[in-house]
Formats: C-alpha cells, structure tokens, sequence
C-alpha cells in the first residue's frame, strides 16, 4: 500500500507532516517516533477522520481512498478500515455487546439484529471476553476494553486494521502477553494492520515493516528486519537508526 | 369578585403554548445544533447569530418582525390565507411567537450539549460505518440529552412568561390568546388586584418549580461525572 500525504498546521504552534511511505499489503507495519512526530495524524488521514492537504493513499488492490489530483475522498465509513485508539473511544452508554456488534447495526443502537449479535458472540468468544458482554464498558478491566475495542473494529470485516499505540494504557506485564495473542490473531486473520507505537518492544513484535517518524517527517527503513535484531537490543538500534541519512 | 375560570384558563392556554413552543423549539433547536456544532469560520458564525438575535432582540421588535413574516398582508400572510391557517389573534399565533423566543435557548443548549460529546466517540462510529444521522442518532443524543433537558425546562419556563411578541402577533383575548403574563398585565390595567395576586402566584411558582427541577438536573449530571 502507498501512503502519500502532505498537511500543514499554519498558526504559532505550526506543524507539517511529510510522508511518503510504502508499506507491505501483508504483514504488520510500525510507525515509530516520538510523541506529536505525526503518527497519529497519518493514521486518521488513512481512515479518512483528517483530511491530507494533498496526496494519495492506496490500499491493496489498488483500491484508492484519498486523491487529492483525481478529487478522490472515500468518507470514512467507506473505507472499510478498523481503528483502534489509545483509550479505546467504547460508547459508554452501550453494553459491550452492542459496542461490537455496532458495526453492523441500523438507526437504533440497542437493537441488535439476530446475524449481528451471533457474529458478535463469535468474537467476543474469540477475544476471551464474552462472560462481559452485557456489561457495560465503565464496568470492565483496561484489557478487557482493549479486547472489546478490537473486537469491534473486526467486526466489520476490515480490510486493514489500524492500532494507535494499543499497549500504552496497560501495565507491562499484561502488555507483554497482550501484544503476543495479538500477534498471532492478526496473523490467523491474515489482517494487514499499522500499528503506532513509541515501545521498542512492540517493533521487535509487529515491525514487519518500520516507518520512523521525527518532526512530521515520516520515512520507511528499507533495510530494517526485526528478526535479525538480536534480544534486548531493540531499542539502541532504533537509536542509531540511519533512516536519515541518504540510502538508509 | 374572585372567579377560579379567570385564572384556570390563563393557565391551561399558557401551558399549552409553552409546551407546544418547546416541543417544535427542540426539533428546530436541535436540528439547527446538529448542523452547526463543532463548525467554525465565517458562515457558522453568522448562522449562529441568527439563531441567537431572539434572545438580545426586545420580544415586540420580534412580534413586529413576526407580523412583518405572517401577518395578512405579510410576506407569507397570503400563502397562510391559502392554506387556511390565522395566526393573528390566535392562540396558534401565540405558539409561533413564544417558539422564536424560546428557540436560542434550546439552540444554545443543544449545542453545547452536542459538542461535550468526545468527538473521538464519533469519529470510531464512522470508521464503523455510521452515517452522519445514525452517528446523531445512535451516539450524540443519547450522549448529550441530559444537557439538551436543561436548557428544555428552561424554555419551558421563559415560553410560560411571554409577553411582547405574543401581544403583538396574538393580541390579549381572554379565553382564547390570554396567556398568564398578558391576564396579569390585563387584571393590573382593571384595578383587579386579586385576580392579579392570584395570577402571580400561580406563574411565580411554576416557574420556580421548572428552575429548580432544571438544577436538580444538572447537579446530578455534575455529581455523575465527578464519581
């Protein structure tokens, strides 16, 4: 998939994000960089929440949603991508049955179609979490929320899944054992996913793919493979990383 | 000589209009919130103006602007006329006026209502699918309608008290568009102080009555989020 974008925030506090990354239609990708480098904006300009100044985004497929020279703007609910954001955004007046079966529900939230509560059961099973289902999420655990959030984002069957540092509001050790069975959920769904994150930790886990960030500059480092990073050194080679260098 | 008839029918015509005038206020309100909250620039703005002038505007200047709009020779009298309805003089007439007054109350509320709600909670349900009305519908209101019956109870209240533009457009017929506040103003003007005592209490305490049920309202909103 490409991601092509270019946004300016004019004003005092002005920032602009770069970007030009080309990341695998399979497989995990992880943008990392420092707090307020831009990541997040690429991932709501992806699922179409912002608008890029201009730019193009294309999935697999060639499927285009954002083209700012054809005047293409695919409306987020088009685009067929599962987000996930750091506080997870459940609707707290919603059991959390009905916040993963919402996807797939009309003009009246609480009524939950038979199809969409039986796909919903189904994942809810998958996730662990279906002894929850009729609480509502003001009442249950951080991983809990987390598994109920994602559960919610496939529900909808999504074509790409995007994590906003889904880790950074559990504690290490859940985190740890979290980011596994994630790992391996997307890899059974065979989901292509993006996933922020600021943890070395995750890149060892997700960074199929890595992106850097600084500064609203975004760039992917080609030569970058998480397998041949030996254990506990993650983080000084990320330190190091020559992405800014040329041919990095 | 004290008639209860003299005050019941204030009373029961007042609470008509009002209740009335807050029910078509919050399709309106509500409607007019929807499009404009969160929205900023030039257009927005002026868009918000409008809905507010009726709150800064004396309420006759409204009642004249009103009569202007609908009255018989008006911009629209004729195509009423057509279509059967009079709102001069009549108590449909006094409906419309207290709904223009009312409405930047609802509108104001409405709106602030709507745009306390985490924006990041929409944004999730359209990345779900949700259309703008399903994301209104299914999200924003329920999210926002405790914050939305404040401000309704207090339209309620301020349409129980109209008085300049309802005796302009509706004039002050007893019985058919003598609202509480024109029957008190009509039984000072006649010397009839008991009917006009009698009158006061009754508006004084409902009114009261609507304000407190409103703060109660609010304070259990403000003891929720605290806990």
């Amino acid at each position: 998939m490409r991601v092509l974008l270019r946004k300016d925030f004019h004003g005092p506090a002005g920032f602009s994000l770069r970007a030009d990354l080309r990341l695998p239609d399979d497989g995990l990708s992880v943008l990392f960089g420092a707090s307020g480098s831009g990541k997040t904006l690429t991932l709501q300009c992806i699922a179409g929440l912002a608008r890029p100044d201009e730019g193009r985004i294309v999935l697999r497929g060639g499927r285009v949603l954002f083209d700012s020279a054809a005047g293409v703007d695919v409306p987020a609910r088009h685009r067929r991508i599962g987000y996930m954001v750091q506080d997870y955004a459940l609707f707290p007046h919603l059991t959390v049955e009905q916040n993963v079966a919402y996807g797939m529900g009309g003009l009246l939230a609480w009524r939950v179609s038979a199809k969409a509560r039986e796909k919903a059961q189904a994942l809810l099973e998958m996730m662990g979490i279906a002894h929850v289902a009729s609480r509502r999420p003001g009442e249950i655990s951080g991983g809990q929320k987390q598994r109920a959030a994602l559960a919610r984002a496939l529900c909808i069957d999504p074509d790409l899944l995007l994590l906003d540092e889904p880790f950074s509001a559990l504690d290490p050790l859940l985190r740890r054992r979290l980011r596994h069975e994630l790992r391996e959920l997307l890899d059974a769904l065979k989901l292509p996913a993006i996933v922020i994150s600021h943890d070395p930790d995750d890149v060892a886990v997700f960074g199929d793919a890595l992106a850097m960030y600084r500064d609203g500059r975004a760039r992917v480092w080609e030569a970058f493979d998480r397998t041949a990073v030996p254990a506990g050194r993650m983080e000084d080679m990320l330190l190091a990383a020559p992405v800014w260098e040329e041919g990095g | 000589m004290f008639v209860w008839a003299d005050c019941s029918l204030p009373l029961f015509l007042s609470l008509k209009v009002a209740a009335l005038a807050t029910a078509v206020s919050f399709a309106l309100g509500t409607a007019a919130a929807w499009m404009l909250a969160r929205r900023r620039g030039a257009m927005p703005a002026v868009m918000d103006a409008l809905c507010t002038l009726p709150l800064v505007l004396p309420p006759t200047v409204m009642g004249y602007y009103l009569i202007l709009l609908v009255g018989r020779r008006g911009l629209l009298g004729p195509a009423l006329a057509d279509m059967g309805i009079n709102l001069i003089f009549s108590w449909e007439g006094a409906v419309v006026a207290a709904t223009v007054v009312v409405f930047p109350l609802v509108y104001k509320s409405s709106r602030a209502a709507l745009e306390q709600v985490d924006a990041r909670l929409e944004d999730a349900a359209r990345t779900l699918g949700a259309s703008e009305l399903r994301v209104l519908l299914t999200l924003s209101l329920p999210l926002a309608w405790r914050g939305m019956l404040a401000g309704l109870m207090l339209a309620f209240a301020r349409g129980m008290g109209e008085f300049g533009a309802t005796l302009m457009i509706a004039g002050s017929i007893p019985g058919r568009t003598q609202t509480l506040a024109l029957a008190i103003y009509d039984a000072f003007q006649q010397g009839d102080d008991a009917r006009a005592t009698m009158l006061v209490l009754i508006t004084s305490a409902l009114c009261v009555t609507v304000l407190v049920a409103a703060e109660q309202l609010s304070s259990l909103r403000r003891g929720r989020r605290r806990a």
